[in-house]
């Protein structure tokens, strides 16, 4: 009996899994035909704001270093992510409620879907990044370093995510917050500057910013021969683990009753 | 309390129920924005008590706001009942009819198929099987592998039509949507319903069209303001429901009627007053009577439809009657030849056995002779 149980168990489990991953496929598909050069747009977004960048950067500015370039493809890289993947779950449950008036399905995998699909985005830049670092030699690339960081970097995401879209779910006026605030973060992050520049009584204060803990580590991972904050990591592991469990909680909790609330 | 989607396991059979629902009742905020979240709302199905058996097919009647599409929701599990108790057998599905939901218009007609099936909760494998049949069905041809976004109404409803018959689910809803595409496609809608009627589904049905319930349920529920106000067989919940919509005729406007002369004296601003309330009164009136005229003309309409319908019944019937008694006619004819035949046949036999008979004798006859020789 037990057995069966767990054999039906796994089952469901697999079954959930495929259903998700389906469901990225339709949401990944929909996205790319909504322009007529699709997948183009995906590839392109973080080198033209990249090259936005450097010219701010390098050209006005006058900072520039070896990898000033890369540097700022690494940051922007993990910050479109982060802010494309929280703030599209802003709108992850309310254009979906239509559809859920009709007919059932978990509110929850709607925010799983969008996260996923940006997750997709995320490893096909950094697959270019590699091929790019490889060719041209810069920087130092750690295989291990940089899937521990994606890691982290998909958990926290889809832990805020379900949080945001919850929250967003039931007041709307949410959405415009989450968009200043990541309007503020890109600033104080460290998306075009080094933790160097920080000062020294700011830097911790600096890493507890997750975004910053992020697109820092992506960083050594993938352009220094340095190692992980491994400490700072699994805290941000265990907050968004914490964060995970009272998001989908609450958005399995309130499943059937957000189709009331919700216009 | 409120609990909900409690499973048993229990053995399959027909007529087993299926679903029961239990004093259940559904709570919808009103007002806008976070006002919702704290509103006393209104209750939009209340006390409902429901038994559903497998391979039952109920029509579900009321008129426009009194609460049939939000039961159906709560059936489907879409919305969670505020108090009551829905239980629902274990591994049962319960879906609502809805073509054209989750239809993406970049995407085409095929890649919406497996689409809209995923929704349901089935793989592109299990649709993959059944693609050719949904695609013939819906009669679109080579339209299924254009955008959806180029499709006319009737298009997409019916390839979503197409599309829902062919996924599998032991409850269907149908929520007023037999009414998609044009005469011939609706007749070959009814069809395939009525083919899922014979099988082991159960079925609740929400229409308007009184023929469509009378031809396809056996029993009705009528609700009103969100309660049952009756069960029972279809005639008398239709009679029911009749009776109900009439009783809508009767419009409370909040003026009482007077006559046009109804003007006080005490002041001038009185005067006023009352002539404006007397003026007010008539036009309600007015309103009153064109409304009911026009109930009593769709009525009329209603009943001329219906003695139309009885009258082609009984023309038919009457053919068939006729072709039978035809039929009878030359059965009997056939009857009677065979009876002609079977005594000639018997003439025929005693002819032979006489034959026979006068052959034995002469044989008898030829012996005695060889026996009167050989004394000899």
């Amino acid at each position: 009996m037990r057995k069966t149980n767990q054999a039906s168990t796994i089952s469901q489990v697999i079954t959930a899994l495929e259903y998700i991953c389906r469901l990225t496929v339709v949401q990944i598909r929909q996205s790319v035909k909504n322009y007529t050069f699709g997948i183009v747009w995906w590839l392109a977004d973080p080198v033209i704001n990249t090259v936005i960048l450097y010219l701010v950067t390098v050209v006005v500015m006058g900072r520039r270093t070896q990898d000033t370039a890369v540097f700022l493809l690494v940051g922007l890289l993990m910050f479109r992510f982060l802010q494309t993947a929280i703030s599209g779950a802003c709108t992850s449950i309310i254009p979906a409620i239509g559809l859920s008036n009709r007919l059932y399905i978990p509110k929850h995998a709607f925010v799983i879907r969008d996260v996923l699909a940006e997750m997709l985005k995320l490893f096909i830049g950094i697959l270019l990044l590699f091929m790019g670092i490889s060719l041209f030699d810069i920087g130092h690339f750690s295989i291990l370093q940089t899937l521990i960081v994606t890691f982290v970097a998909v958990l926290f995401t889809l832990a805020s995510a379900s949080i945001v879209a919850l929250v967003t779910a039931i007041i709307p006026d949410f959405r415009l917050i989450v968009g200043y605030t990541f309007r503020a973060l890109f600033f104080v992050s460290g998306t075009f500057f080094s933790l160097e520049r920080v000062p020294e009584e700011w830097k911790n204060l600096f890493l507890m910013n997750p975004f910053a803990l992020l697109m820092h580590e992506l960083r050594i991972a993938m352009i220094y021969p340095d190692s992980l904050n491994l400490n700072l990591l699994g805290n941000l592991i265990l907050i968004s683990l914490a964060m995970g469990v009272i998001g989908y909680f609450w958005l399995v909790r309130l499943d059937r009753s957000l189709p009331k609330y919700v216009l | 309390m409120t609990e909900t989607r409690n499973v048993f396991n229990e053995s399959s059979s027909q007529n087993e129920i299926i679903l029961q629902a239990t004093n259940i009742g559904v709570r919808m905020p009103k007002g806008r924005g976070m006002h919702r979240l704290w509103s006393k709302g209104h209750w939009a199905i209340r006390e409902v008590n429901f038994e559903l058996r497998r391979g039952e097919t109920v029509a579900l009647m009321g008129h426009n706001g009194s609460g049939k599409s939000t039961l159906l929701r709560t059936f489907a599990g879409i919305l969670e009942p505020d108090e009551g108790e829905l239980w629902i057998k274990e591994g049962t599905s319960a879906t609502i009819l809805a073509p054209g939901a989750g239809f993406i218009n970049q995407l085409t007609g095929r890649e919406n198929i497996f689409n809209v099936a995923l929704y349901h909760g089935f793989m592109p494998r299990d649709v993959a099987q059944h693609i050719d049949e949904i695609i013939d069905f819906s009669e679109i041809g080579s339209w299924v592998d254009e955008p959806v976004g180029v499709y006319s109404a009737g298009m997409r409803a019916r390839l979503g039509f197409a599309l829902s018959l062919y996924l599998p689910s032991d409850i269907l809803m149908i929520d007023e949507t037999l009414s998609a595409g044009d005469a011939a496609f609706r007749e070959k809608a009814k069809a395939a319903v009525n083919q899922l009627l014979t099988s082991d589904k159960a079925v609740i049905v929400v229409s308007h069209n009184t023929q469509t319930l009378t031809e396809m349920c056996d029993t009705g529920i009528l609700i009103d303001s969100g309660k049952v106000v009756m069960k029972g067989l279809m005639d008398d919940v239709l009679a029911a429901h009749e009776n109900l919509s009439s009783k809508v005729v009767n419009l409370d406007v909040g003026f009482e009627e007077t006559d046009k002369d109804d003007v006080t004296s005490n002041s001038s601003g009185d005067v006023k007053l009352n002539f404006n309330r007397a003026r007010a009164s008539r036009e309600a009136t007015k309103r009153k009577r064109e409304f009911a005229r026009g109930i009593f003309n769709e009525k009329l309409a209603g009943f001329e439809i219906k003695a139309c319908n009885l009258l082609e019944t009984w023309k038919e019937e009457k053919n068939v009657i006729s072709q039978n008694i035809d039929t009878a006619s030359g059965i009997s004819e056939m009857f009677e030849q065979l009876d002609e035949a079977y005594k000639e046949h018997l003439k025929a036999r005693i002819t032979l056995e006489n034959a026979r008979l006068i052959d034995l004798e002469k044989l008898q006859l030829v012996d005695d002779a060889r026996v009167a020789l050989k004394l000899k």
